[in-house]
């Protein structure tokens, strides 16, 4: 029974393709800077520590993607597109972690937008975006 | 959450922290353990505050609570697993050994069964409330998002939004001191079951000298617990594989406590008819 479930976990944790597995983790980062970019815009004292620790945690996991990305076959459609859409991410963590330093609201609410409206790459790549 | 907390990374404080809760099983009460930790566990209820704040559609926040199939998009298998995970979470084989020892340990008697009957009554339903909260506020705030929840700081995201960093300070004093407390829980109980089982004295009232095989296997417990911690392993996979062997030992913790908890209905029951037999021998 313990295997049963063990290996039940193991296909409900890598269900899809390995290059939608990778689409979903870099979406869930892009996620996590537009909700850190809103939290730290509708607070008066931004929770800095916290704030940059989910920051380096999306840039943890960005670089995994790029890697991970970057091992597939060039050729596989949607590759591209997502390892963009991650490099675009990473560019927008400098900027966000000054925003965020500098309580700079308008650059908050500008850094969000973009990261609310990223590239969509194609349907069946990331059929979550 | 520490690392959350101060912004110093969690490797730097696995051994302080290993360290302290190592003093506080040896030189730390029962009560006071309690009374510490479980009441600043209730700091967690700042989620469900927080779905106020995130102004939620109620509708459909409660037909996903009362739905009991997978959601759009999701398998089967990945439904079943979390739904056996989360009954294995909540009913823990540890715990068993925790409380019934716990309460030997504790000195409990029969005149203690009704307030820990209504420990049970409130404080089960309470954790559930507290665990529907957590769930609330993500599927308020980030399961729109289509986001997966992968790290600790994700978890907490919705306070922070709803209440800011009052809020999230708030919510890790309370994971800190659940995340404590069933560190200590886990790690007394096994000693207990190692105690038991060779037939060592044991009990945290007892001093190091008379029970020195359970305070040294507490130890070691914590210690291991350290060790697999600094290896750097994800501690939410461990706790998800260790939850799927929780779920195949609860049949074989809980059964021989509801056969035993049946007999004694039974038995009562059987008083109970011999009396009423014995009551209409009498008036006839």
């Amino acid at each position: 029974m313990a295997l049963a479930l063990t290996g039940c976990s193991g296909w409900a944790l890598s269900s899809g393709s390995e290059l939608e597995q990778e689409a979903q983790k870099v979406h869930t980062q892009i996620q996590v800077m537009s909700l850190v970019a809103t939290a730290a815009r509708t607070q008066a004292h931004p929770a800095s520590n916290s704030l940059h620790v989910m920051l380096d945690d999306a840039e943890n996991e960005l670089e995994d993607n790029q890697s991970a990305l970057a091992s597939l076959p060039a050729d596989e459609p949607g590759r591209t597109e997502i390892l963009d859409l991650t490099r675009a991410a990473f560019g927008t963590l400098g900027p966000l972690r000054t925003a965020i330093d500098d309580r700079d609201t308008a650059g908050l609410d500008r850094l969000r937008q973009e990261l609310d409206s990223p590239p969509s790459p194609p349907r069946s790549a990331a059929s979550r975006w | 959450m520490i690392e959350l907390a101060s912004g110093i990374p969690q490797v730097v404080w696995i051994v302080p922290i290993g360290i302290a809760l190592w003093l506080v099983v040896w030189r730390v009460k029962f009560e006071k353990m309690e009374q510490a930790f479980g009441l600043s566990g209730l700091a967690i209820l700042v989620f469900a505050v927080s779905v106020w704040w995130l102004s939620p559609d109620w509708g459909a926040l409660g037909t996903q609570a009362m739905s009991f199939s997978p959601p759009a998009g999701e398998p089967l298998p990945t439904y079943l697993f979390y739904a056996i995970t989360l009954f294995a979470a909540a009913m823990t084989p540890y715990e068993v050994f925790f409380f019934s020892s716990g309460g030997l340990d504790e000195g409990w008697d029969a005149d203690m069964l009704n307030m820990q009957r209504v420990n049970v009554m409130v404080g089960f339903p309470l954790g559930g409330i507290l665990s529907v909260g957590i769930a609330a506020a993500a599927a308020s705030a980030l399961l729109p998002t289509g986001m997966d929840v992968e790290t600790f700081g994700q978890v907490v995201l919705p306070v922070a939004l709803a209440l800011g960093v009052g809020g999230m300070a708030v919510a890790l004093v309370g994971f800190f001191a659940a995340t404590v407390g069933a560190a200590l829980e886990t790690g007394l109980s096994c000693g207990y079951m190692m105690g038991q089982y060779f037939g060592w004295s044991w009990g945290k009232r007892l001093r190091p000298v008379n029970a020195a095989r359970f305070h040294v296997t507490v130890a070691l417990c914590l210690l291991a617990g350290v060790i697999v911690v600094q290896t750097g392993l994800d501690p939410i996979l461990i706790t998800e594989v260790s939850l799927v062997f929780s779920a195949v030992a609860l049949p074989l913790t809980y059964l021989p406590v509801l056969i035993v908890a049946w007999r004694r209905r039974s038995s009562t029951a059987r008083s109970s008819i011999r009396t009423r037999i014995r009551w209409a021998k009498w008036t006839t």
